[in-house]
Parts: C-alpha cells; structure tokens; sequence
C-alpha cells in the first residue's frame, strides 16, 4: 500500500504555521458544555516584552516564550481522493445510469510548515481579583 | 479564522486565541523532518510505504525512515496563520488600547498529542529476495516460447507497492540479486541457471578462440540461441558477469568492410572466471588441500586467466591443520544481514577471528549511522596480546 506525501502549494508558498504548547488540559466549564466549540475564546495572549509571553486562560496566567524548533515539522492533513478509474485498462466495461466508479485513495496533504512555538512550561498563576467586600 | 498570527505579535500588543470552526473534527498530524526530507516533500512529495501488517516507513527517492509517534503530555494548539494576507494585522500598529474596533484573534485549528518523527532504518532486501523467488526464471522458462499467468511474477510498480523500499534502494536491491528485466517483469534467474549459461559462453570461446576481453554480443548469441538459450538470458549473463566496452574499431567493422554499429562488444570479468571455476571445484568436493585446490583451479582456467586466494575472500575460510592448510566454502551470501545476526552466525563457526578474515564477511552490513568501527564495538570484543600480533575479535 502506498500513501502519498506532498505539498499543493508550491514551493515558495507553503506558509508558516505555529504551535502554542502549555502543560496541561483544557477542559470546557460545565456551564459552557452544550455551546459549540468555536462560540468561545481559549484566552488572551500578550507579548509584554521583546521576549516574554503571557496567555491568560481562564483565571490562570501563564508565562512561556517563544522557541525555535531544533527541526521543523510539517502539518500534514488526511485527504480521501476518489479518483475514476482508468476504463481503458478494462477490456469489458458496464454502462449503467449510476455515477462513474471511483478508486479512493488516501493522501496525506502538508498545509503548513512549523519552525517555531510559543511554549509556556512554568507554573501557573493565579490571578485572584483583589478587591474583597 | 484568526486574522492574526501569534508570531507576528508585537511587544506590547495581545490577541484573542479561539478554538477554530473544525476544530476537534480535523484529522491533523505533525511529522517532524529535517531539511532535506523537507525539500524533497515540498519539491516532489514523498511515499509512505506498508502493507498492513507492516510498520509504515517513510521512503523519500533514496532513503527509508520508520515513522514513531512521539507521545506528549502538553496540550499542543496547532494555529494556522491568518487566511487571508489583507486581514492580517502585520503592519498595524494597534495595541490593546486602541478603540478602533478589528480585535486581533487567532485560532486554533487543532490540539496535537504528539508528533511523529522518522528514523532512518537500512533497506530490507530479504522480502525482495523473496518475492523474485516464488518464480525464478530457469531452464524451462527459457524454452517456453512465452508464459500463461502472470501471477507470482512483478513489475517495478508492483515491487514499489509491496516493499518498503525508496526506488534508488530497489534499484541498488535487484543489481546486487542480478536480476534481470523480461517482458516488464523483473526476474531472478535460478543460479544453477546462470552457471550453465557461463560455463556454455566460456566454453564456446575456448572452442572458437574468442578473447576474454572481447566478446562479440552477436557471435555468443547466435552460439547460444542454437542451444535453445534466449537471447535476454545470454545478454544478462555477459552484463553480470562483465561489462561492455567501448566499441573496438576492429570489432565494428564487418567482414565487407562496412562499419557495424550493432557490434557491442563484452569483456568479462577476471574475478568472475575465476570464481566460476573455483565453485565448481567447491561442489565437487567441500574439503580441499590448499595446495591441491589451487592446482586444479590453475589448470581448468582458460588461458591468459590468473587465479588468486585473495578472489576468494567471503566464500571460503582457511583453517591449518598441522603442517596443512584445507579451505572450505563459507559465503558471505548465505549469512543474514541484520548485524546481530550475522555476527552471531560469525562466532558460531569460529569463536576468534583475526581482522583479514573477518573483514570481508562484515563489510556488506548496513547500519544507518553506525561505521564498521561501531559495529565491531557493538558486537565484539578485541583483544591484542602484542603489538607486533594482529588483534583478534571474540565474540561479546
């Protein structure tokens, strides 16, 4: 079996990407659980220095920075292709009114190149809000 | 989409990071590469190759990687830059008190859990070797006139798709098994086969008084195709054991004088002619006195021909016994080639080896990364009772 790994768009074009990587999981509040996902924000992130990085989520603060990747990684995408197969090479073929028969084939798609990422490994803090009645 | 990305962010400024419109129902992977294999997917793209039982390998046009996961703990948002270049907020200067509206966001497309990396592994030739054999090309495959079914047999397609191979790595595979093309097919030819066909070329020669260094492709055909050998076999033949040179002036030009530019003209290989008559000898006795077996080797050579032990390196050993030395076959060809494998055979059939001997029975192995130098490290122990005494390898 062979699966084909390529980019579509030429050489020059293959954009940056990037990845943001913090310790731990993201978990919707129970409140939130039935909206759908793009309804909401993960949380808001700052470059407060030429090398700082915050990203708020949630009452949590994180800090990190931004990283060059030792090696660079390509986002790759699953892609079904349904090609029609070649009549030609079939001596006896059906005509019938249903659509034309389809070979399908899976591929794997680069849509985008990552070299660096923003990565928060401290610990979080807490922001509390100060004002206590 | 976001219409901002988060490396583009500048001091003092923020953006809104968002789960994406697919996010959680994208099918994304990251695959870790180095620059090359980089190029190599953007210029052309590569080949993930495995039937499915198989680990899946990675096989760019001349090497092979297996493909690990890398499992991480971290929550790992992929974000694709901003779709379009117009929206983007590279060039303006917006910090997060600016009232004019356009909040720069970004989103994620998706979380990764991992990321898959490639180490380069050595080619496997054992399932080539395999499937070349399910039906070697002989004595009756020559004198059918053409063959019913094509199964067992193998196009370079279909090798492509049933080995884990990169293309350069199976054209390196089918010249070092010698095989050979027939109508599309790729064949191995039954070694008892080959010998025959040789001993028949060597012999019409010798009858004809054909130099060694220069056979005419047309004369040993036609000797061979009255004997009922095709002409494919007789060519694969000369180019495995020989090769072509450059067309003689004498040998191009026919008997009427007219130049014969069809004329290709074969030289054969010294090694190989030696060889040939040194396995005959091996197969009509496996123990030989040194001595006696070199005799016998001189004499049954055609003329002009010079024979010497060192051709034999990698198929026989030499063990003294007493005042005598007795050769016997043992070939590199017939050990595995996996390196703990083979050295494991090695040390079964000697338990100390001096470099000389052992160097040819080593010098094929492939290791991605590892020098010979590492992989005697690896497997052996070596030891060098004086400086003037060459060392000696034992097992580890």
């Amino acid at each position: 079996m062979q699966i084909q790994v390529r980019c579509e768009c030429g050489i020059s074009e293959c954009r940056e990407w990037a990845l943001l990587e913090l310790q731990g999981v993201l978990e919707i509040q129970p409140s939130a659980q039935h909206l759908p996902l793009n309804a909401f924000s993960i949380g808001s992130l700052c470059r407060s220095q030429q090398e700082k990085y915050y990203f708020t989520i949630g009452y949590h603060e994180l800090e990190g920075k931004k990283v060059s990747l030792k090696k660079p990684m390509l986002v790759l995408q699953k892609v079904l292709r349904e090609d029609p197969i070649d009549v030609e090479s079939s001596p006896v073929v059906l005509s019938t009114q249903y659509p034309t028969q389809v070979q399908k084939t899976s591929e794997l798609k680069a849509i985008g190149i990552i070299r660096h990422k923003i990565l928060f490994k401290t610990r979080p803090k807490a922001l509390i809000s100060s004002s206590v009645k | 989409m976001g219409n901002a990305s988060i490396l583009e962010l500048n001091v003092d400024s923020s953006l809104e990071v968002y789960y994406g419109e697919t996010f959680g129902s994208e099918d994304l992977k990251l695959l870790e590469v180095d620059e090359p294999i980089l190029q190599e997917i953007l210029d052309r793209g590569v080949v993930i190759r495995g039937g499915l039982n198989d680990e899946a390998v990675l096989c760019t046009s001349s090497r092979t990687y297996a493909i690990k996961f890398v499992m991480s703990s971290n929550t790992i948002l992929i974000m694709p830059p901003p779709s379009s270049h117009g929206s983007s907020a590279s060039g303006e200067e917006l910090d997060t008190k600016s009232e004019t509206g356009g909040k720069r966001t970004a989103s994620a497309m998706a979380a990764a859990t991992g990321h898959l990396e490639l180490v380069e592994v050595a080619p496997n030739f054992e399932k080539l070797k395999s499937l070349l054999s399910e039906r070697l090309y002989g004595e009756d495959t020559d004198s059918m006139d053409v063959e019913e079914s094509t199964s067992g047999l193998y196009t370079w397609d279909d090798l492509l798709e049933k080995l884990q191979l990169s293309e350069k790595e199976l054209q390196e595979g089918l010249k070092s098994l010698a095989a050979v093309q027939v109508g599309g097919f790729w064949r191995l030819v039954d070694k008892k086969y080959m010998h025959c066909v040789f001993e028949l070329i060597l012999l019409n020669a010798m009858q004809h008084d054909w130099s060694l260094q220069g056979l005419k492709e047309k004369e040993v055909v036609s000797a061979l195709m009255a004997d009922g050998y095709s002409a494919q076999i007789v060519i694969h033949c000369l180019a495995t054991y020989g090769q072509r040179v450059s067309l003689a002036f004498e040998a191009g030009i026919a008997s009427n004088g007219s130049y014969d530019l069809d004329s290709h003209v074969w030289e054969l290989n010294e090694r190989h002619v030696c060889l040939h008559y040194a396995n005959q000898l091996l197969s009509s006795a496996s123990r030989w006195r040194v001595d006696d077996f070199v005799d016998a080797w001189q004499q049954n050579l055609p003329s002009g021909v010079q024979a010497s032990l060192d051709m034999l390196k990698g198929k026989i050993l030499i063990e003294k016994l007493g005042s005598d030395s007795w050769l016997y076959p043992f070939s590199v060809a017939n050990l595995p080639s996996n390196p703990a494998e083979r050295f494991a055979a090695l040390f079964r059939e000697r338990p100390r080896w001096e470099w000389e001997d052992l160097e040819p029975y080593i010098s094929d192995l492939r290791a991605p990364g590892k020098s010979v130098d590492a992989l005697l490290l690896k497997y052996t122990r070596r030891t060098q009772p004086t400086a003037e005494t060459p060392p000696i390898f034992t097992a580890r």
